[in-house]
């Protein structure tokens, strides 16, 4: 095939003058590192335990936390759109206030993912809540499955 | 019953990958595409003509390409090339003394035919230019080929 | 329980002859025996013949209700739609493997039987490649994940699924994205192919430029049904969350996105061929990680159903197919380098590159903020993981370049094109979009970005337009065809070329819905009494009724609106919340009144038994341009796939 035709003179004079794409194309590389270690900064939330939520002082940076939703804690107010509920992990149970729409997932026993700030009296102020998707079953079936 | 099924799958499946091994292979014949690169240089020669008359390229350009492609291509794809710019340039002109095409419909007619036998386009009213042949639009005031005034 | 029986042996059976079919391929490849390489062919068929077995004796378990099989047990219920019962093939792991294996095999095995003479000879390490990727699918079927498992006794009714996945969505769009993922096998096998036999050159990547945009175009499908799904579905944070798995979808088309670009640079220049290899390679890994992702739960994610030791096998599955590219990319460098140099910065060829590397770029950022909560735990021990913040500051600019490099793309020339007439071209596409920009600025839409955004997209669009126009008339005049004649046959005389400005077309539309619904989204929320009215961002809802009733399924809440704007009525609305009682959960139904501009969204928050409803009224501008754009680029792709019949082609050839 033709790829054979190539002679080594031509080759060296290729790669001269390929030169500068491959820095044109490096500059092309270099600006999308820069946007994305950039845009790092600031826009990571650190997941905490229930007990270090609580000994951080309110701050302005956002934290996530994950926890056991207790069921009798639940209060919705769907009037005001505000939700109260406490989370509980090995270290404690944290009281999460959250303004929006009640989740579906939202029930006793539910894995919930909180993120927001700690507010001033104690209270977790939720800016989004995330809940695993309905695995109860799927996770006992997994446990059926392994333990066999 | 299960387990019957179970024999006759394993022994299909089985008989199925193992009979080339045991009979030898049928040659059949395998279905051709012409030669890939001279697809791929034909192609690029016609890129580059639809580049060309598109504008994006300017005649300077046009030529170097061309030159390079003729250089690369052997004569029977050079032939085919040279058939298609041919047959490009044929279509944008139709010579009206010896028959063409009916700048209406495109269907071909013969020298001396005053109408179009498909549409029924009056031939005579064909609008072309005087210099090169070329058709054009009602309205125009110079021709868009060779640039004389219409 | 023969349908059990069979369905697991015919998976064993499978396995057999997965292994053999892929050394029986590289033998009879390596030492030239074409018995041996036919058999290794009929192998990749007899495995998609059982995988087909296989399917079948689940899909027919699933329908008969046998709940004494575990998976059955999960996922139906008597009280399961028929539809519903269909999807619950892939409602589980144990399903979603097998309806990978199923679509991998059958794709394999129509690839493997098309021979013409440019893939004759890298036909059987295509075999043995899809052999490979089946064998580890099957392995992990028959030991950790087998769909075939059986209870000690039947338990008489099943889970079912939960009432959240029932939903079009769920019939629709995971099979749509398993056949994306499943077929980007091939292209993948194809690469290797061409490293093992050093036929590295063109033939390849135009061999499986319909493979590769078959596959592009069923994840591009299967990630916008998803985004549906997720705008219909409350608490799933509208059409795109920026969640583990929705990512771990959009990675790989992004990355297969720059493949079919880096694709025609090889196949025009003979260029990217290192390129081809590697991109080929990192979609088929993507979309192995993609499945990994959903399936392992190593990334916090509201969709991670389970954690599962099948983790660690696809990351070493992922790890030998990295491994086995590199090794043979090594090998064969010389091959691999190109043919070409390139001539210009203003050229198809160098905006390509910037093409691709903008992609892989977007595509590894997406990558990258996914993984972070492992890489963060794994390198610094601590708990750390990236918001949608991150998302849109790295997306915002790298979109915005991507746009306008479509603009730019088409408009230069092989080779190198003159800086003049790329100015030119652009002349009209720049008025338009300064005198669109200008006149949506002094119409007070702000913010300025938006704006920025929005005159970028009619720049594309405009250009794109302009592209079609100056083709129409260059051939109106060297053919003198009439004007619709000359659009048709341009258009049919290229699909390729016409079929990719659909698609591009398509983006923009994409990109202006997606600027639009993420900037002007509006969220109000109103308590009434049943007839009251109340004016809501234009709109004026006046409550019709209320209904608070138990059925066998559930304790029905909702809420119907009568909605009108001015004095034009839109219709009813009826918004539900509803209590399911076998799983003992609220489920939302959002009322939708989708419109071109804007869509009215309103959630039943609560209903008191006298009839006071809180509801919460969301405006989200633009959405439906998405489901326009995503129409659109199906056309488009399938205009781009559509064979020229060899009349025609030999016609043209003629010509």
């Amino acid at each position: 095939m033709t790829e054979n035709k190539t002679n080594v003179p031509a080759q060296k004079r290729r790669s001269a003058k390929q030169v500068k794409f491959l820095a044109g194309g490096a500059v092309v590389v270099l600006i999308i590192a820069y946007l994305v270690f950039s845009s790092m900064q600031g826009a990571t939330a650190a997941y905490l335990t229930v007990k270090e939520v609580k000994a951080a002082s309110p701050t302005e940076r956002l934290v996530r936390v994950s926890g056991t939703v207790i069921g009798d804690t639940i209060e919705w107010d769907a009037h005001n759109v505000v939700l109260r509920f406490e989370l509980a992990d090995d270290t404690g149970r944290l009281p999460v206030v959250y303004k929006g729409v009640r989740p579906d997932m939202l029930r006793d026993g539910a894995t919930a993912t909180a993120e927001g700030k700690m507010g001033p009296d104690g209270t977790f102020q939720a800016t989004q809540i995330l809940l695993k998707c309905p695995s109860k079953y799927e996770e006992k079936a997994t446990e059926q499955a392994t333990s066999r | 019953m299960g387990t019957v099924l179970v024999v006759l799958l394993t022994l299909a499946a089985a008989a199925f990958v193992a009979y080339p091994l045991v009979r030898g292979m049928r040659q059949r014949p395998i279905p051709s595409v012409p030669d890939l690169e001279t697809q791929m240089a034909y192609a690029d020669a016609e890129e580059i003509e639809l580049d060309f008359r598109t504008g994006k390229l300017d005649e300077a350009e046009y030529a170097a390409l061309t030159r390079k492609i003729a250089a690369a291509a052997d004569d029977e794809l050079e032939r085919r090339i040279q058939a298609m710019r041919k047959a490009r340039r044929h279509t944008a002109k139709p010579a009206p003394a010896a028959g063409g095409a009916c700048p209406r419909c495109g269907a071909p007619y013969d020298p001396g035919d005053r109408f179009c036998a498909k549409c029924g386009a009056s031939l005579a009213q064909a609008l072309v230019c005087a210099n090169c042949g070329a058709p054009y639009d009602p309205g125009d005031k110079f021709c868009v080929k060779c640039g004389k005034p219409l | 329980m023969i349908a059990v029986t069979v369905g697991q042996w015919a998976l064993w059976i499978a396995l057999a002859i997965a292994v053999y079919g892929m050394i029986a391929s590289i033998l009879g490849a390596r030492q030239r025996v074409p018995e041996l390489v036919q058999s290794g062919r009929n192998a990749v068929i007899a495995v998609a013949a059982l995988a087909v077995v296989s399917s079948g004796c689940l899909l027919y378990l699933l329908l008969a209700r046998n709940f004494q099989v575990d998976y059955v047990y999960q996922h139906v219920s008597t009280y399961l739609s028929v539809p519903y019962v269909i999807s619950a093939f892939y409602a589980g792991q144990e399903g979603s493997l097998l309806l990978w294996l199923l679509f991998l095999a059958v794709a394999g095995a129509i690839a493997v039987s098309h021979r013409r003479d440019w893939n004759e000879d890298l036909l059987p390490y295509v075999g043995a490649v899809v052999s490979g990727v089946a064998a580890f699918f099957l392995f992990l079927l028959v030991t950790f994940s087998s769909p075939f498992k059986l209870l000690p006794a039947n338990p008489g009714q099943g889970i079912g699924l939960n009432p959240l996945l029932e939903n079009p969505g769920m019939i629709y769009h995971p099979p749509t994205l398993f056949i994306g993922y499943a077929v980007y096998t091939i292209p993948f096998a194809y690469a290797i192919a061409a490293l093992a036999t050093g036929r590295v050159g063109s033939g390849w990547v135009r061999g499986i430029r319909l493979w590769s945009l078959f596959a592009w175009l069923f994840l591009g499908i299967g990630i916008l049904l998803g985004a549906q799904w997720a705008y219909v579905e409350l608490g799933w944070g509208g059409y795109w969350a920026w969640d583990p798995v929705e990512n771990s979808s959009l990675i790989p088309w992004l990355v297969g996105t720059a493949f079919l670009h880096s694709v025609m640079v090889q196949e025009r220049r003979g260029m990217f061929k290192r390129w081809n290899v590697l991109l080929a390679t990192l979609t088929f890994a993507l979309c192995v990680f993609a499945t990994f992702v959903t399936r392992s739960g190593l990334i916090e994610s509201v969709h991670a159903f389970q954690r599962s030791p099948l983790g660690y096998y696809f990351l070493a599955f992922l790890f030998i197919v990295l491994a086995v590219t590199v090794a043979l990319g090594i090998w064969r460098r010389q091959e691999l380098a190109s043919k070409r140099e390139m001539e210009s910065f203003l050229s198809r060829e160098f905006s390509l590159l910037v093409t691709v590397l903008g992609m892989v770029g977007i595509g590894l950022a997406v990558l990258l903020g996914t993984l972070y909560p492992a890489l963060a735990q794994a390198l610094s021990g601590r708990d750390l993981s990236v918001g949608p913040a991150f998302y849109s500051r790295v997306f915002t600019p790298l979109g915005a370049a991507v746009i306008l490099i479509i603009a730019i793309c088409p408009l230069l020339a092989w080779g190198r094109s003159s800086p003049q007439r790329v100015l030119r071209a652009m002349l009209w596409p720049g008025v338009m979009a300064i005198v669109f920009g200008v006149a949506l600025a002094l119409a007070g839409i702000r913010p300025l970005y938006a704006v920025l955004g929005f005159a970028a997209c009619v720049f594309v669009f405009t250009s794109v337009l302009v592209e079609f126009g100056r083709g129409w008339f260059a051939r109106k005049r060297m053919t003198g065809e009439s004007y619709p004649v000359a659009f048709v046959r341009l258009v049919n005389k290229n699909h390729r070329r016409y079929g990719g400005y659909l698609v591009h077309l398509a983006i923009v539309i994409l990109a202006a819905g997606v600027i639009g619904s993420s900037v002007y989204k509006t969220s109000t929320t109103i308590s009434m009494r049943p007839g009251e009215s109340m004016q809501v961002q234009g709109y004026s809802l006046k409550y019709a009724e209320y209904a608070i009733q138990p059925t066998e399924a559930k304790q029905r809440f909702a809420v119907t609106l009568d909605v009108s704007k001015g004095n034009r009525s839109l219709g009813r609305l009826t918004a539900e919340k509803n209590f399911h009682w076998n799983i003992e959960q609220w489920v939302t139904e959002v009322a939708i009144r989708p419109g071109l501009v804007e869509d009215l969204y309103v959630i039943l928050s609560g209903l008191e038994t006298n009839g006071l409803a809180t509801l919460e009224v969301q405006t989200h501008p633009m959405v439906t341009w998405l489901w326009i754009g995503g129409g659109l680029l199906f056309v488009g792709t399938l205009w781009a796939m559509w064979p020229r019949s060899e009349k025609k082609r030999a016609a043209g050839r003629a010509e």
